[in-house]
């Protein structure tokens, strides 16, 4: 059936084409090939995803399965995707093809290309397998793909010191962490004699059979308390909590510019990812007893963390001199938000940090790569150095500034929205001490974002720089992503209501998802 | 659905009355009376000859600077730009008091104090821009030190008005709306509790974010050779005043109804209504006035010390109070 | 109306008294002529070479503010916690390990 091949479809087609790559430089040397090669691979991926989309939401009404192989879950791995899954997915597929036409102007001069787009194909393979995944192991395996290419991209200037330190500091903590999520997987897998998620799932609330992996094996209240603590320590790193935050701020300013919006926007959005499915779908608050305690407590542990993130981080942006790490800092400042949103534990709760993620993703995504334009030009990172490059591009600033805008949370754009919503979660839920550290990190975030206004456009030019025009291939996505984030803004009635409350609604009620899982195994099975 | 007639009298409401006009009339007449008192406090006439009682002073200085004076232009200028974040700053005012009853066109849901607060954080990003847009080094200090006392004076705006309308609307249909905070409150000890402790930060968090004595920092006019808004002539210097008033204006009318209950015992209804909210008004701007007239300017670091342990902490234990509910 | 429509619908009042404020400035606006020769000067230095604009740098911008206040908040947070050397980071990791595993257990044997 097409439709399920379209689930199943992204990764493999995305990993076989990033390694036939490299074969391809044997015959030809035209970069112009390459980046051709990468877009067509790009735009196919987010047609795919359009169109799963398309399915989860107005045909099917609920998960679409594929199993890979025809072997029915829990014995085949399978992708399931549901609302989150597609909503994730498009924002990322949307996001990379973005990136993908930015990169194809950022990397004119630069050697080595080739491996770039490989592990930028890789990235997205990563990223998409994680997302459509349905099997917990099969996570694990995606996370290795996605971290493997992250690492090789952070360290893609291999004279640069920084950049191979920042690498190397990644790769090694990185590793740790996906190893942790791999012992957690064998506690999962002792327990409960399955890796699938909707198996967990189904026996996480009922501990009854389930078809072809039977009944319990082992005590799954010690097991499952064991592998969230674990599973949580690991994707906090991937999402860049505090304390696991500390790659981040060197691992993004190294990284290449398009790279840095990608891992900003969406790798740390796959750790976000995880976590919900992991506190929602597969563990719960209505699982069975002691798990569901252990679920809760982790929630509040997290919202702690996640709160404690937004200030540090918000106090850090100020004193940064490199304006890449001042956006990264950013970043661990509003997953913080869309951290403490999902861990409050109310539907609530759960779409504004849903709407968080979309409007961070798209307008750090827009600041990196307009601030990717102005450090090209200026040719440094230093704010200092890049006094008053801003006049010369007047276009580029003029996004730059619709994007702090947006990060700083002023209406009408897309992340006052989020921001009014998570305003209403915490309030809601009876938080109201939530709603200061939010107002204390914005204020300070206003500051940094300020500075760095300032530094780029406001402050006369202390120095000569090349008079340039600005050119359509980077401006194409940057007015592509200003326009995402006004329209996001002014559609926010309708987007929430149509799309949010849907995935909140399936995420507290997991039973579609389980319940899609077995008519599989009955339709395969026999 | 929003109709025509409905439309029209938004749009009318917004520029004329309680909107553009009003605020800005109302903050120039502001700039009078607190130009005056403080003349009177120390000893002096105050502004006296244009118009009665020199009333029509604020007017003058403002149309002179409008259409009288010319532009400095050299090299580098951003006016056109200041002018667009300062016509948004003016714009979003103008709106936020349709949040309030007395408004003939009244917006009202379930949080939207939050985009009330919003919008009122327009006009403050639009004023902390103006100093850092020309290479004068006492402007950019100026609006450094300026940005620092946002940093800390903001929340506590914030807070206080959060902490109020949680506690004051918590038993209507819009909880968390401006509206129903004003007009029908649910008043009880709680209630009273946090409205004083909000209305002490929030005042004096009025003069930090104002730059009012003894905050006025960023305008240290023999420190910083005129400070802040010294390199402005002409029009774009006449908009930056407009805002700076209305902005005071806006604030302390806000305060006058969350805090002190509109026009109490009077309601919203009753003509003598507005009498009452004239004179809680001015009951608070003779406060601030007093303040500004009776110090002197202190310095940043203790300017932050006496925001975080007055202001910031009265007005997180007004929001405790306020969530205990 | 609900809030998020509410916000649409003001900001757009917003904006259209934000275009008339806009308009009604630049119709005011007469730009003085600079002839030139007669350009004001900057801080005693004429605006003709770059080294006119050497102004309080970027990253100087709170240098008399927020570093004098926040100055012992920042040494913790930026000279102890955020050292960059890995073993540093490896101890408030491990922190957080330990805490999220012992946390667990406690509640499945404690809390039953």
């Amino acid at each position: 059936m097409v439709e399920l091949i379209t689930v199943g479809l992204t990764p493999p087609l995305l990993i076989a084409m990033a390694f036939s790559l490299p074969i391809f430089t044997l015959v030809v040397k035209r970069k112009l090939f390459y980046d051709i090669y990468a877009l067509v691979a790009l735009t196919i991926a987010l047609i795919l995803s359009l169109y799963n989309y398309y399915l989860v939401f107005y045909v099917v009404r609920g998960p679409i399965i594929y199993p890979f192989g025809g072997w029915p879950p829990p014995v085949g791995i399978v992708y399931e995707v549901d609302t989150l899954s597609a909503y994730f997915g498009i924002i990322v597929s949307v996001v990379m093809l973005l990136i993908g036409i930015y990169s194809v102007w950022y990397l004119r001069g630069v050697s080595g290309y080739e491996w770039y787009y490989t592990l930028l194909l890789g990235l997205e393979a990563g990223m998409i397998g994680c997302i459509y995944t349905g099997d917990a192991f099969n996570l694990f395996v995606m996370l290795e793909v996605l971290s493997v290419a992250a690492y090789g991209l952070v360290a893609f200037y291999r004279t640069s010191h920084e950049a191979i330190e920042a690498g190397i500091k990644y790769s090694l903590i990185g590793a740790v962490a996906t190893t942790i999520y791999f012992i957690a997987l064998v506690f999962i897998y002792g327990a409960f004699g399955t890796l699938n998620m909707a198996d967990i799932a189904f026996k996480s609330r009922t501990a009854s059979e389930f078809p072809f992996s039977g009944v319990i094996v082992g005590n799954i209240h010690l097991a499952s308390a064991i592998a969230l603590a674990l599973s949580m320590w690991a994707f906090t790193f991937k999402a860049a909590v505090v304390p696991n935050h500390f790659w981040l701020p060197d691992a993004h300013p190294a990284a290449p510019t398009p790279i840095s919006a990608a891992l900003s926007g969406l790798v740390v959005k796959v750790g976000v990812y995880a976590i919900i499915r992991f506190l929602y779908t597969i563990y719960g608050l209505d699982t069975l007893q002691p798990i569901s305690n252990v679920v809760s407590i982790m929630m509040k542990v997290l919202i702690v963390l996640g709160m404690v993130s937004a200030l540090i981080a918000s106090a850090l942006m100020i004193v940064q001199t490199d304006i890449k790490r001042l956006i990264a800092y950013s970043t661990i400042m509003h997953v913080g938000f869309i951290v403490t949103g999902l861990s409050l534990g109310t539907r609530l709760g759960l779409e504004a940090s849903l709407y968080h993620t979309i409007n961070h993703a798209v307008g750090k995504a827009l600041l990196f790569l307009s601030a990717g334009v102005l450090i090209n030009v200026a040719r440094s990172r230093n704010i200092d150095e890049l006094s008053g490059v801003g006049r010369y591009l007047q276009l580029t600033t003029l996004t730059l500034i619709l994007s702090i805008l947006s990060l700083e949370g002023l209406p009408p754009l897309a992340g006052f929205f989020s921001k009014l919503l998570l305003y209403e979660a915490f309030i809601s839920s009876g938080l109201a001490i939530l709603a200061v550290v939010l107002i204390v990190s914005s204020a300070f975030a206003l500051l940094a974002y300020i500075k760095l206004l300032y530094g780029v456009y406001f402050k006369l030019p202390t120095r000569e720089f090349n008079k340039v025009k600005e050119e359509w291939v980077y401006l194409t996505p940057l007015l592509i992503l200003t326009a995402l984030l006004i329209v996001l803004g002014i559609t926010a009635p309708l987007f929430v209501n149509e799309v949010l409350s849907r995935i909140s609604e399936e995420l507290t009620n997991p039973m579609k998802y389980i319940m899609a899982a077995e008519k599989v195994i009955r339709v395969l099975g026999g | 659905m929003v109709y025509i007639h409905e439309i029209l009298l938004a749009v009318i409401s917004v520029l004329i009355y309680p909107g553009l006009i009003f605020l800005i009339v109302l903050g120039l007449l502001t700039q009078w009376f607190m130009r005056k008192l403080v003349g009177r406090l120390q000893n002096r006439i105050g502004p006296k000859y244009v118009g009665p009682l020199g009333l029509a002073q604020p007017f003058a200085d403002v149309l002179k600077l409008m259409f009288v004076k010319e532009e400095l232009s050299f090299k580098g200028r951003l006016d056109k730009f200041l002018a667009i974040f300062m016509a948004l700053g003016l714009g979003a005012l103008a709106t936020a008091m349709l949040f309030t009853p007395i408004s003939p066109y009244v917006v009202k849901a379930p949080y939207d104090v939050i985009v009330f607060i919003y919008l009122m954080f327009w006009a403050t990003v639009a004023f902390s821009l103006i100093g850092l847009s020309l290479s004068n080094p006492y402007t950019i200090v100026g609006s450094s030190r300026l940005l620092t006392q946002i940093l800390f004076a903001e929340p506590v705006i914030v807070i206080s008005v959060i902490a109020t309308t949680l506690v004051l609307s918590r038993s209507s249909e819009t909880p968390l709306s401006m509206y129903s905070s004003i007009v029908n409150p649910r008043l009880d000890m709680l209630g009273l509790v946090v409205i004083v402790l909000s209305l002490i930060a929030f005042l004096l968090a009025i003069m930090v974010k104002a730059m009012i004595k003894p905050f006025d920092i960023p305008e240290a006019e023999t420190e910083l050779a005129g400070g802040l808004l010294a390199e402005l002539s002409g029009p774009t210097l006449a908009l930056a005043i407009i805002l700076h008033y209305s902005e005071i204006a806006f604030l302390t009318l806000i305060a006058t109804l969350l805090f002190l209950g509109g026009p109490y015992p009077l309601s919203y209804s009753d003509y003598l209504g507005s009498l009452v909210i004239t004179v809680k008004y001015l009951v608070m701007l003779f406060i601030i006035t007093l303040i500004r007239a009776s110090v002197g300017r202190i310095r940043i670091e203790q300017a932050a010390s006496i925001v975080v342990k007055y202001m910031l902490t009265v007005s997180v234990v007004a929001l405790i109070i306020a969530s205990l509910a | 109306m609900d809030v998020l429509t509410l916000t649409v619908f003001t900001t757009t009042l917003m904006l259209l008294v934000g275009l008339i404020v806009l308009i009604s400035y630049l119709v005011v606006r007469k730009e003085g002529s600079s002839k030139s020769g007669s350009e004001p000067y900057l801080c005693g230095e004429s605006m003709d070479d770059f080294k006119a604009y050497i102004s309080v740098g970027s990253s100087n911008l709170y240098w008399g503010s927020i570093s004098a206040i926040l100055k012992k908040f920042y040494e913790v947070l930026r000279d102890r916690v955020h050292t960059g050397i890995l073993n540093d980071w490896l101890v408030l990791m491990s922190l957080w390990f330990f805490t999220a595993v012992i946390i667990s257990f406690m509640v499945v044997f404690v809390g039953g």
